[in-house]
């Protein structure tokens, strides 16, 4: 099922295709949205759910490939099912390489499209709140002060209490101290959660 | 058994000498007496006597009578006989004594002469056949006329070695008769001067078989001669044309002699005497001697006339061409067929007609290999076109899926969009139309590349229309759009301002078109990514349409700038060499050119040159 917060971004320069293509989803009671080509939809472009793009693969000026390549050099990693009038192998590989969702051909076929669709949207909510997790990752390591951020790491990579003080030139009391607090701050009660933030907000 | 027969000779004499009393009885008549000293059967003899028989009654005084006596070279020259002979002569024509002698041969007129002042005092004569030499030697007195004969041996020998000039020896045959002897002198006089260089095969005095046996073996290039053989050499008298029959049945050599009525019986010819022809000279020469007024002088002497005369089957038997004949020679017995009379007409009209037909064969089938060679070389200049079409499809195919699989795609999106719609509680009628009518012109725009297609892929003939040129490149730059994308290579077109439409094949022009743009394509393949660019523009040229396909290419090495139109000429590892010659090919059909060239800037650069449809200057 596609959710009602979802967005579907065409792009395709053979505009009758998008548009019909726009019209099917947008049927099926998806959230549509077409450019004509790919420096439109980089301009343009604005997803505040999941979104994922259909792109043709051959297009003027920038086609569908080196919108991926774009894509994948952006913040936003847009998930990419491609279309494409034959189906050129070599270059569905290249795309399939890249993460790529899909590589259809036209005339689409139905069920594949909302599947692919789906899968694309899903990729995109578990890209949207892993991004969400690691923003709140960040914002709570923010908090912290510049020592807390250096006890935090060192405990983050295993060190115990003893290894840590020796590290910073600390006594073990003051990092014991300096590490509840960090633990309260990040508000982790382990010290595997604590790891699994710190790696969180790494990416 | 001797005296019996003299016994009854004598009765038989006086037998005769009543027939003459009896006819005293009759008026007197004026009577011609005519001697003979041949045998009066040989043919010779019979047609001159025929003649002057006919001439001298017709010419003569009216009651003319002609007696005919033959004298008998036995009886003559026996100097027993003789007077008896005279003594009958006086019993004969004693009563009625001719008023004129005609004496026919030599032996005739020395008898005539000889026994004329007992015989016939007042009689002139007028002798025939006799030689000059003979008259000469006789001295006649002057109440003595007649026809000369004329041998024509020398001509005769003459006559035979310009038919026959290879000619090395000569038979020459001669009879035992005192006659043949007299001949016989003078024909070897003019052997000897004519033909005294050539070999003598002498046959004179042999019997006729030994002659036969001989003229049966002649050695080649030798000519059978002779004049008369009244007696052979066994001493048998020769009848008739016995002789003549006898060698020209077996002679391996053509035969000449110097009579008239010889030939035609296995003779080939000679400077001839007809015997008619004399006798009618001497019948009318005899008559008017019997015409003339009283004491008048004879007419002089003549001579009787000889022509060359041949026989037609035997010149074609010895192979002699009937241009060696003299002019004036009679040829006897000619093939009187169509073929024989104008075989010389007919066999040159026959060549002309031959030639004419062979020529006319000749050009028929020469113009049956050309019609062949032509259309064998079109039905492969159609091939070659078809399969570049073919070539140009199969490299347009990406390109050409891409460009039915947008429309249906669009067509079956559309589709599944309005049953979705019609699906729902309240469906949108409006969006449902929307969809519908996107899938009319979506289809229709798959159907018009379909069109296309099948056009491009139809082998067709040469068919013009009035065309838009830059529909025409709007059409080949969507066909190659998809292949140009895939290359990453970007296509201008540039629409010239009032470009007049050209008469022309839509499908070859079209198959130019894409044969241009994907060289086109080709050319630029090594240029970086950024840098490959095709423009194709048109423009108005007086009374013409340009329509130039430039590249960003590397140019044609200008080495190449002749050839590019050739056929086979190829630059691409895996190409025919075929597009531009069709290009080529297609431009003059249509009566317009191509070249090639390098721009400035770089780059190549194919200009085709259409000239303008028809009646499309005033408009445009």
């Amino acid at each position: 099922m596609i959710p009602s917060d979802a967005k579907v971004f065409v792009i395709d320069d053979d505009q009758a295709f998008a548009a019909s293509l726009a019209r099917l989803l947008a049927s099926a009671g998806v959230s549509v949205e077409t450019f004509g080509s790919a420096r439109e939809f980089l301009a343009r472009a604005v997803a505040e759910g999941p979104a994922c793009a259909v792109v043709d693969l051959r297009m003027p000026e920038v086609g569908g490939l080196e919108l991926q390549d774009e894509l994948g050099r952006s913040a936003r990693k847009l998930p990419v099912i491609f279309v494409s009038g034959a189906g050129e192998i070599s270059e569905s590989v290249k795309a399939m390489r890249k993460g790529a969702i899909d590589f259809l051909t036209k005339p689409l076929d139905e069920a594949h499209l909302f599947e692919a669709i789906e899968r694309g949207l899903a990729s995109d909510r578990r890209e949207r709140e892993e991004r969400a997790r690691r923003a709140d990752a960040r914002q709570r390591l923010a908090r912290l002060t510049r020592r807390e951020t250096q006890v935090c790491h060192l405990v983050a990579q295993g060190l115990l209490n003893k290894q840590v003080a020796a590290e910073l030139g600390l006594s073990e009391p003051t990092v014991k101290a300096h590490r509840q607090q960090v633990m309260a701050k990040l508000q982790v009660d382990s010290v595997a959660a604590l790891v699994r933030l710190v790696d969180l907000a790494k990416d | 058994m001797a005296r019996p027969s003299r016994l009854s000779g004598a009765a038989l004499g006086v037998l005769f000498l009543a027939v003459p009393a009896a006819g005293a009885s009759l008026p007197p008549a004026r009577s011609v007496l005519v001697l003979y000293g041949f045998d009066p059967f040989a043919p010779a003899v019979v047609a001159f006597d025929t003649a002057l028989h006919t001439t001298l009654l017709a010419e003569g005084p009216p009651e003319v009578t002609i007696h005919n006596e033959v004298l008998d070279p036995e009886v003559v020259g026996d100097p027993l006989l003789q007077p008896k002979l005279r003594a009958w002569y006086v019993v004969r024509y004693g009563a009625h004594p001719p008023e004129l002698v005609v004496a026919v041969g030599e032996m005739a007129l020395q008898f005539a002469l000889e026994g004329r002042a007992e015989l016939w005092p007042e009689a002139p004569v007028v002798y025939s056949g006799v030689d000059e030499k003979v008259v000469d030697r006789l001295q006649p007195p002057p109440d003595v006329t007649g026809v000369l004969r004329r041998p024509g041996v020398g001509e005769t020998l003459e006559l035979a070695l310009r038919l026959l000039p290879d000619t090395r020896r000569v038979a020459f045959f001669a009879g035992t008769a005192p006659v043949d002897r007299a001949v016989e002198v003078g024909t070897r006089a003019e052997l000897e001067r004519v033909a005294g260089a050539l070999e003598l095969i002498d046959l004179a005095g042999l019997p006729l078989r030994a002659m036969e046996d001989r003229v049966a073996r002649l050695p080649p290039e030798t000519i059978v001669f002779g004049v008369t053989l009244f007696r052979d050499g066994t001493g048998r008298s020769i009848r008739g044309t016995e002789a003549v029959h006898a060698l020209a049945s077996r002679a391996d050599a053509p035969l000449f002699t110097t009579h008239a009525h010889l030939v035609g019986l296995g003779v080939l010819g000679g400077w001839v005497t007809d015997y008619a022809q004399v006798g009618e000279q001497t019948g009318r020469l005899a008559a008017r001697v019997l015409g003339r007024s009283p004491g008048a002088a004879l007419p002089p002497r003549e001579v009787a006339p000889i022509h060359p005369a041949v026989d037609a089957r035997q010149l074609a038997r010895w192979h002699v061409p009937e241009s060696r004949l003299p002019p004036g020679t009679e040829i006897l017995f000619p093939d009187t067929s169509l073929w024989g009379r104008h075989r010389r007409t007919i066999v040159s009209v026959l060549a002309v007609l031959l030639l004419e037909a062979s020529l006319i064969a000749f050009l028929l089938v020469e113009r049956r290999r050309r019609r062949a060679a032509e259309a064998e070389s079109r039905a492969s200049q159609e091939r070659i076109a078809h399969i570049n079409r073919l070539g140009t499809i199969a490299e347009l195919s990406g390109s050409l899926a891409h460009e039915l699989s947008g429309p249906l795609g669009a067509v079956v999106n559309n589709a599944r969009a309005a049953r979705r719609l019609l699906l729902q509680d309240s469906p949108d009628l409006k969006e449902v139309r929307t969809s519908l009518g996107d899938i009319e012109s979506a289809a229709d725009r798959a159907g018009q590349v379909i069109g296309k297609l099948r056009s491009v892929l139809r082998k067709d003939e040469f068919r013009p229309g009035r065309l838009d040129l830059g529909r025409l490149i709007q059409d080949a730059v969507r066909l190659v759009r998809s292949e140009a994308l895939r290359r990453r290579v970007t296509v201008q077109v540039a629409a010239g301002e009032n470009v007049p439409p050209v008469l022309g094949d839509e499908v070859m022009l079209l198959q130019v078109l894409l044969n241009l743009l994907l060289n086109a394509l080709d050319a630029v393949a090594e240029q970086p990514a950024g840098r490959r660019s095709v423009a194709i523009a048109t423009a108005a040229r007086s009374g013409a349409v340009e329509v130039s396909v430039g590249d960003s290419g590397k140019g044609i090495p200008a080495t190449a700038l002749e050839g590019v139109f050739e056929p086979f000429f190829t630059t691409k590892p895996h190409g025919l060499g075929m597009g531009l010659a069709i290009c080529r090919s297609i431009a003059e059909t249509h009566g317009g050119r191509i070249v090639a060239e390098n721009r400035p800037g770089g780059g190549a650069v194919v200009r085709l040159t259409l000239p303008a449809a028809p009646g499309q200057e005033a408009a445009a």
